[in-house]
Formats: structure tokens, sequence, C-alpha cells
């Protein structure tokens, strides 16, 4: 009964601490460490977060989330810069576009399963590439839409380090949240059950079809959330914030973080965030780093960080219930 | 008329160099399960390597035969050295591919710049030749990959129908287990598979570099010519490659030449409808 009670505990005690962390560490912090490490990662994590959450929950690893996070920021874009729309207005068509973006990517895909979804979304995703580069009316050509501004609230910038991390974090924590319980309810169940066994779903008269529609959309809306803060961050979108590099990188965030894990996305996301822009500093070949790690991690770590985390978890509960029986005898 | 006569040519043209890439892919994916994602830095690297040999030796022919030898060597090292270990982890796979692929581009970038190569085509093929039986002058290297596309792809079927390793390995596409069970060495079809399909990555990245140019980029835009033409002609079979190279080449130069704005929705519309009528792709068997 104590070791029950004792593993909650810890892990609470060991998100208490990481809330705290986030809340302190942009003040200590440089402006430069707040901006380009921490507010980066924050809003990356969620465009992980969208790929983790197909992945672990739906069973689907899917390569089109950068193309609908991209659907997002260009919708932003183009109404904001483009039409002058006011924020809320255009952050509202960017989801709703992001949104239908991937309703209809998902009736494409979801008839399809496994290694062959993976490789049809990657399509799509880089379909959403080479429109964007191709178009010009509306995209504007391989140049893509520069001079986007993030809101004002009040007197506060939302492009000033600190009001953005706070933005982009509180965003991620609230997408991780939402997700988390989402999936202890009714339809976050079936969804698993879908991913686990879809013929006996099927029998008992689930539409499997329906929950990964329903799924693959949601993970676009997330994605469309991240869109709208990444274009927010960096001020401008262009294809090349949407090429296969860029698809690699949201990947190799997931992927350090851990597959299985949407916590994970933000250890991922912070250290991408480092090596990207530290690495860069010491070597031009820092793709090449990024490759090896990520070779590395699959290679040795197939679970990430998160996978870590959760295995020394394990072996502490391990440890502690060998404990307990002694001193409850 | 005469426009459009040139448009199916260049589509045509195109199909054969898409046909190339996606071959290889597709067995690949079809034998072994893996997506290649390192098929497209294993095009570009074999058209930079044949830069590199036709700058010093002035051969085209030798361009085109190392770059094939080095490209089907490395991709045996990469299934030899690092796939092998992981079979049937189907994503561990993909990943590695992309990782591969990621230190590939970076160290092609750090070797040969962001500039746009070309190699000179053979002397023999430098001009265009009239059409027989029309007024319609076309570039004569152009009508050669066509005929360089046609000459592999019926040695590739002669190659799988006709031999017995080509049996064994149409076997390996339907049931791998069975094959393995069966005491064949399914490990040796694995490599030869892969080196081939690397190799034709290799060469074609050649044909391409004579054709068009090589820079930056044009590994992502010819892995997705080959993701497109597998999805649309049906995965493992070689008849569906070439289907679907054929339709993705008609339709990246007919966007190209009469709605250029949204030539990649032309493709992205085929492949979509060929998604929802056929998932399996034209030519694909239904698993």
């Amino acid at each position: 009964m104590i070791a029950f009670h004792g593993a909650p505990s810890g892990r609470s005690l060991a998100w208490c601490s990481t809330l705290l962390a986030a809340i302190v560490l942009p003040f200590l912090a440089s402006s430069f460490v707040t901006q380009d490490i921490l507010a980066l990662a924050a809003w990356s994590a969620i465009v992980a977060m969208s790929m983790v959450f197909l992945s672990k929950y739906g069973g689907m690893i899917s390569f089109a989330q950068v193309g609908i996070y991209g659907v997002g920021s260009y919708s932003f874009a183009i109404l904001a810069v483009g039409h002058g729309v006011p924020w809320y207005g255009a952050v509202a068509g960017a989801l709703v576009a992001a949104t239908l973006c991937a309703l209809l990517f998902a009736l494409l895909v979801a008839r399809t399963y496994g290694i062959y979804f993976l490789m049809v979304t990657l399509a799509l995703g880089l379909v959403v590439y080479f429109l964007t580069i191709s178009n010009y009316g509306l995209t504007h050509g391989s140049g893509g839409i520069p001079g986007v501004n993030p809101p004002h609230l009040g007197s506060i910038s939302l492009a000033q380090p600190i009001p953005e991390y706070f933005l982009d974090s509180s965003v991620a924590f609230a997408v991780l949240l939402g997700l988390t319980l989402l999936m202890r309810t009714q339809f976050g169940l079936a969804l698993q059950g879908c991913r686990d066994n879809p013929r006996k779903m099927r029998a008992m008269g689930y539409s499997v079809m329906s929950y990964r529609v329903i799924a693959f959309t949601l993970a676009g809306s997330i994605a469309g959330i991240g869109g709208v803060l990444g274009v927010w961050y960096n001020g401008i979108i262009a294809p090349s914030y949407l090429d296969l590099t860029r698809i690699i990188d949201f990947l190799a965030i997931a992927v350090i973080g851990g597959m299985e894990s949407l916590e994970g996305t933000f250890a991922g996301a912070i250290i991408y965030a480092i090596v990207t822009t530290y690495a860069s500093s010491f070597t031009d070949r820092y793709n090449t780093v990024i490759g090896l790690v990520l070779l590395a991690i699959v290679m040795f770590a197939p679970g990430g960080v998160g996978g870590l985390v959760s295995r020394v978890g394990a072996r502490l509960a391990l440890a502690k219930a060998q404990l307990t029986p002694a001193s409850t005898e | 008329m005469e426009e459009f006569a040139l448009t199916t040519l260049n589509g045509v043209a195109m199909a054969a160099l898409y046909f190339l890439v996606a071959a290889g892919f597709s067995l690949i994916f079809g034998v072994m399960r893996i997506v290649n994602m390192a098929h497209g830095s294993l095009f570009l690297l074999g058209g930079y390597l044949g830069w590199s040999v036709a700058a010093l030796t002035h051969s085209w022919l030798l361009a085109i035969v190392a770059a094939g030898a080095a490209t089907a060597a490395l991709g045996l090292m990469l299934q030899q050295g690092l796939l092998r270990h992981y079979q049937g982890q189907e994503l561990t796979e993909a990943l590695i591919t992309i990782a591969v692929s990621i230190v590939i581009a970076d160290l092609l970038v750090a070797t040969y710049g962001g500039l746009s190569y070309q190699i000179p085509a053979p002397v023999p093929l430098g001009h265009s030749i009239r059409i027989p039986g029309t007024a319609l002058r076309y570039s004569s290297y152009s009508l050669a990959l066509i005929g360089v596309a046609l000459a592999t792809g019926l040695a590739l079927w002669l190659f799988l129908e006709r031999t017995i390793w080509g049996v064994v390995l149409r076997a390996g596409i339907d049931d791998r287990q069975m094959v393995a069970v069966l005491g064949l060495n399914i490990q040796r079809i694995f490599a030869l598979v892969f080196a081939i399909g690397a190799g034709l990555a290799g060469m074609a990245g050649v044909l391409d570099g004579t054709l068009l140019s090589l820079v930056p980029g044009v590994d992502s835009s010819y892995l997705v010519a080959a993701l497109a033409a597998v999805i649309v002609g049906g995965m493992g079979s070689l008849e569906g490659s070439a289907v679907g190279a054929l339709v993705v080449g008609m339709a990246t130069e007919f966007g190209i030449g009469y709605f250029p704005s949204y030539a990649e929705a032309l493709t992205f519309a085929v492949m979509a409808v060929v998604l929802v009528v056929r998932p399996t792709g034209l030519l694909g068997k239904a698993r």
C-alpha cells in the first residue's frame, strides 16, 4: 500500500519541480536563451506533440504534420499581412484552415496502415511544400511572406522574449494536459483500442475509420496552433520552413523525446534547440551532428528521453517495492 | 499541337528518370518493408560523383558506371552495417535511413556547396534530332534516356521473371518468412536488392545531372517523385513503378506546361484519387 501511494507522489513531485523551473527559468536566463532556446522549444514541442499523439495513441506515424503546421502559418500570414485581418480573426482562420486540411488528408489516408501510412503522409507533407514554392499568387513562391508580427495584448508585446515564452509554454502545457485527459475518456480508450486491434473494434461495432479520421484531424488542429505560434516566432513563413529538412527536424524532436511520450517532446525540443544553436557556433556541419545524434538515439535508446526516464522510474519503483515489504511486516 | 507533343515527350523523359529512381525504391520496400528515405540522397550522391568522374576523365560512360558502382556499394554498406540488425522494425529502419540521409546531404553540401552542376552529355547525344515521320525536333539525349529506362525496365523484368534469383525475390515479396523457412538465403536477396536499388538511384543521378542539373534539394524532389510514383502504381511491383512513374512524369510536365502555379496540385490530385479508389495503388496487390 505504501508503494502504491509512494509512486504517484514521486511523480507529482517531479511535475511540480518541472513546472516551477519552467516559471522561474526565463527570469534567470538571458533574453537570448529565453527566446532562442525556451520559446523555440515550447512551440516546437507542440508540433512534435501532434506527431507523438498520433503515434502513441493512434498507432499512426504521420509525416504530414509539418505540412499542416505550414497551412496554419501560411493562413495566418495571408490573412494578417495580405488582407489586414485583425490577429484574432487570422488566428481563427489559420486554425480552421489547418483543421480542414488535416480532415482532407485524414479522409485520404484513413484506410492505410503502418509503414504505408508513413509514406503516404510524407508525400502529402511534401505536396504542401511544393505547392507553396510553385504558387506565386497566394504564397509568393520561394520568398514566402515576411513581416508577420505577433499581436500586442494591451501594453504587452508578444514579440518580447518573456511574454512570448509564457504564451508558448502555457499553450504547450495546455495541449499536453488536454490530450492526456482526453485519452482517459471513452473516446481516448476507443482510439487506443483501434490502435491495438482494429478488427476486434470493428467487430464490436466501432467505426475504426471514424476514430482515425477524428484523431488525425485533432492532431492537425494542434499542428495548426504550432503553426500560428511558429510564424509569430519566426516573423516569416516560406517554403523552406516546410521542406524535407524541417519535416526531419520535428521528427528528430519527437524521436529524441520518445515517440511514446508526450512529455518527452519538451525534452526533445530543448535538446534540439540547444544542439542547433550551439553546435552551429563551433562547426558548420551541425546537420551531420544532428544526423549522428538521431542515429545514436534510434539505435541505442529507441524510447528517447521519455523512454529513459520511465525506465529509470520503473527501476526506482521496483527498488522501493522491494524495500517496502520489510517495513510493513 | 506541337506544344502538346513536346510536353508529352518531356513527360515521358521525366517518367524515365522517375522510373529508375522509383523501381529500386519500390523493390526495396516490397521485399524488406523499408521506406528508404536515403534514396534521394543516394541519387544526388551518384550525380555529384558522376560529375567529378566526368570532370576528371572526360568520359560520361565511366561517370555513370562509377556512380552506379559507388552508390550500390554504399547501399550495401547501409543495409549490412545498419539496417540488417533491425529487420522487421519498420519505424526504426525508416528513421535510420532518415539519419543517414541527413548526414549524406550535409556532407554533399560541405563538398560541393550550393552551386548547380551539369554533366556534359556524351558527344554523340549532344544535339537534337528530327523524329521520323514528323517535323518535330527533340533532344537526342532525352530520347536515349527513354531508351535507357526501357532497357533497364526490361532487364529488371527478365531478372525478376526469368531467373531463379528473381523467383526467390518475388516469393520474398509475397511471404518472406515462408521463403526463409524453405531454407533459401533471404539475407542474400535483401543485400542484392538493396545494392541494385541504390545503384539505380546513383545512375539516375548522373542521368538527371546530364538532362537538368544537380543542386541541393534535388534529392528530396526525386524522393517525393518516387513516393508518388509507387503510391500511384502500387508498392513492390515493377510494372506498378513504371505506370506510376509515367503518370507522375506526365502530371508534372503537363502541370508545368499548362498551369504552372498548381503543377504539384495535379500530381497531388492524381495521387489522392488513386488513394481513394485503390489504396494499394493501381497495380498493387491487396494486403
